[in-house]
């Protein structure tokens, strides 16, 4: 996939880049609004990262251009104001999400992934981990063809850990992923290890190999079985 | 009791002992003035008595209804008068009568005790008559007068009363109240003034809101930068047990950091001027509330109580009184113990949260502050109870916190609770 990253902050920029090129994105950047706006109009590309602040313009204009010349790309928001005004504001411009900072990397990817997936119209896409099946927009996982049970927090944690497979995440991402704000104002350890305990179990009882593995100390990372 | 209240209270207090002392005197006077004449119409009618005694040996005896002589063998020295009441048969009543006992002499030279006496009834009318008057007189100059003061004091006061009234409204984040002109100086001065204390507080309200907005939106970004690169180094497999530890602490302080900085940008944001406070569905609001917590509440095994007493008419903007209810329940899970339990009930004018949790470790009286946490290693920053008395008392609410019966309580409420009774006083916990 094809992204357009425009950030201005030097760090976050090459954080980012790196992270979706490991993902076997490319990745092209802009660090103000002039050279996003020429990038923007010149190049096609399949999504846009898009900060606000800018030096020399505000990154919500560059959304509102591409929407007026009708171009289709998939737009993230991706700003430290965090205020609703500028969320909203922003989605009536046309951008399809808004990602306020700090957020994390796979975050980042997840959102990404959901949005192609929404503009391609790729209603049955799916992410296969082994002999798992995974069809967000069903909500169903599903073990050679057959339904795995999940409750909703199981699936979003599944979820989540499929469309960044072999990564690992940090708790403190997964977490925020699957209860939002709620997360950063409760102590969630335990919880978390009792639903991936539960998930594992109700993998392994259908046959699937173990895939989600506990990185010491740090969080967990679903891979393909060897 | 206002200002024009108290003005003629003190007033009326002053004139009742003034009318009542007042009428008092003038009675006491004309009684004096109207004896007197009596007095010396009963010495006339004994001078003519006695020349005719002198004259003629003959007194006259007198009984009629209002007039009596009499004329006893006897002596006295100088003439004396005596009041006296004497029942008439004809009126079938007791008769007030001004008797004067004269010394006279019969024409033989023996002495008598000449008694000459008048009815009362009529002057003792008039003197009730005049009394009455002066009264009436005393009493309506000094209604006149109140009112007059009161009509005096209500139209002086006017610029008072509408800037006071203008003070009420005044928030710092609203529009500037226009306070009204007077040409009495004191008010000029004091209009002046408020107008420059609240045109420094509007400026400093503002200062800060941007100040925490700015504070906060620029720690986001080395923010992001932190956790990116965190999510990136974590990727490295050549991570051992004491790495994983140095990189999980770093992840724990940048959550810490972020709730922080959502939390003081929540905060401004409850100062902000917005929508008005308006008719609340409460119970909506708990419900949702309760739902988001179902997770943790599960965890703890709480048991969770929800009482709908009365319908609750606080009133508060839509958007703080989700965050109220929010920051209150989430407190109340949070400070749990496993297998606790939790109660919310709304009444009329009050909200109260009850629920079990180990002792407080801060002071009750500093519950309530920004950054007062019970742990403080705990990685909350200690907004969320600051958050609720900023959109209590943002919105002339009053909260306190009570421990009652082993349990933790917090009380929200339309009236202030150390007025309204001493059990909702703020009590140190045992």
């Amino acid at each position: 996939m094809k992204v357009l990253l425009i950030e201005d902050e030097t760090e976050l920029r090459r954080s980012i880049r790196q992270y979706l090129q490991e993902e076997g994105h490319l990745v092209e950047s802009a660090n103000d609004f002039p050279s996003a706006m020429e990038k923007a109009r010149l190049h096609a590309y399949d999504a846009m990262l898009v900060d606000i602040t800018l030096p020399k313009g505000n990154g919500l204009d560059i959304v509102r251009a591409l929407r007026k010349a009708n171009n289709a790309c998939g737009i993230i928001i991706i700003s430290a104001k965090g205020s609703l005004d500028d969320k909203v504001l922003g989605l009536d411009l046309g951008a399809d999400d808004y990602l306020p900072k700090p957020f994390h990397l796979p975050e980042l990817v997840a959102r990404l992934r959901a949005l192609v997936r929404r503009k391609q119209a790729k209603a049955q896409d799916s992410i296969r981990v082994g002999p798992l099946r995974i069809v967000p927009d069903e909500r169903l996982a599903e073990v050679d063809g057959t339904r795995v049970d999940l409750t909703g927090t199981e699936f979003d944690l599944l979820h989540f850990l499929a469309v960044n497979k072999g990564r690992v995440l940090s708790r403190s991402a997964i977490l925020e992923h699957v209860w939002g704000d709620l997360a950063e104002r409760m102590d969630r350890d335990d919880f978390l290890y009792a639903h991936i305990k539960n998930l594992r179990r109700k993998l392994a009882g259908h046959g699937c190999p173990e895939s989600i593995k506990t990185v010491y100390g740090l969080g967990y990372r679903m891979s393909d079985p060897a | 009791m206002n200002l024009l209240q108290r003005t003629a209270s003190y007033q009326a207090l002053l004139a009742i002992p003034m009318v009542v002392l007042g009428t008092a005197i003038g009675y006491g006077l004309v009684r004096h003035m109207v004896t007197r004449e009596v007095d010396e119409a009963l010495a006339d009618h004994a001078t003519s008595v006695q020349q005719r005694l002198r004259a003629t040996d003959q007194g006259l005896e007198i009984t009629a209804p209002d007039v009596l002589v009499r004329i006893v063998p006897g002596s006295i020295a100088v003439a004396q008068f005596s009041d006296t009441v004497i029942y008439d048969s004809l009126e079938a009543e007791d008769i007030p009568w001004r008797i004067g006992r004269f010394p006279a002499m019969k024409a033989d030279g023996g002495p008598v005790v000449l008694t000459i006496g008048r009815s009362q009834l009529e002057t003792d009318d008039l003197v009730f008559g005049i009394a009455l008057s002066i009264a009436a007189v005393l009493v309506l100059f000094t209604l006149g007068t109140l009112l007059l003061f009161r009509w005096l004091s209500a139209r002086l006061w006017r610029p008072f009363h509408a800037n006071l009234q203008a003070m009420e409204r005044f928030r710092p984040d609203g529009p500037s109240p226009s306070l009204a002109s007077s040409n009495v100086d004191e008010f000029a001065g004091m209009a002046r003034a408020l107008d420059g204390m609240m045109a420094n507080m509007r400026r400093d309200f503002t200062a800060q809101k941007r100040f925490t907005e700015q504070a906060a939106h620029e720690l986001r970004t080395p923010l992001a930068i932190l956790r990116g690169r965190l999510d990136q180094l974590i990727q490295s497999s050549a991570m051992g047990e004491q790495e994983a530890d140095v990189i999980q602490g770093m992840y724990t302080a940048c959550e810490r950091m972020g709730r922080t900085i959502t939390d003081m940008l929540l905060l401004a944001k409850v100062g902000e001027t917005g929508t008005p406070a308006e008719e609340v569905d409460w119970q909506r609001i708990i419900r949702d509330e309760l739902a988001l917590l179902k997770d943790p509440i599960a965890e703890r095994g709480l048991s969770v109580q929800v009482n709908e007493g009365e319908r609750c008419g606080i009133q508060l903007p839509p958007m703080q009184a989700q965050l109220l209810v929010s920051n209150l329940l989430r407190n109340a899970v949070q400070h749990n113990v496993l297998g606790g339990s939790l109660a919310i009930s709304t009444k009329q004018d009050d909200i109260t949260v009850r629920n079990t949790g180990p002792a407080l470790s801060v002071d009750p009286a500093t519950l309530f502050d920004r950054f007062a946490k019970g742990d403080p290693s705990s990685s909350s920053a200690g907004l969320g109870l600051s958050m609720v008395k900023e959109i209590v008392e943002r919105n002339g609410l009053h909260v306190a916190y009570r421990e009652k019966d082993g349990l933790h309580e917090i009380f929200i409420s339309r009236v202030d609770p150390t007025h309204a009774s001493n059990t909702a006083a703020v009590t140190t916990p045992q």
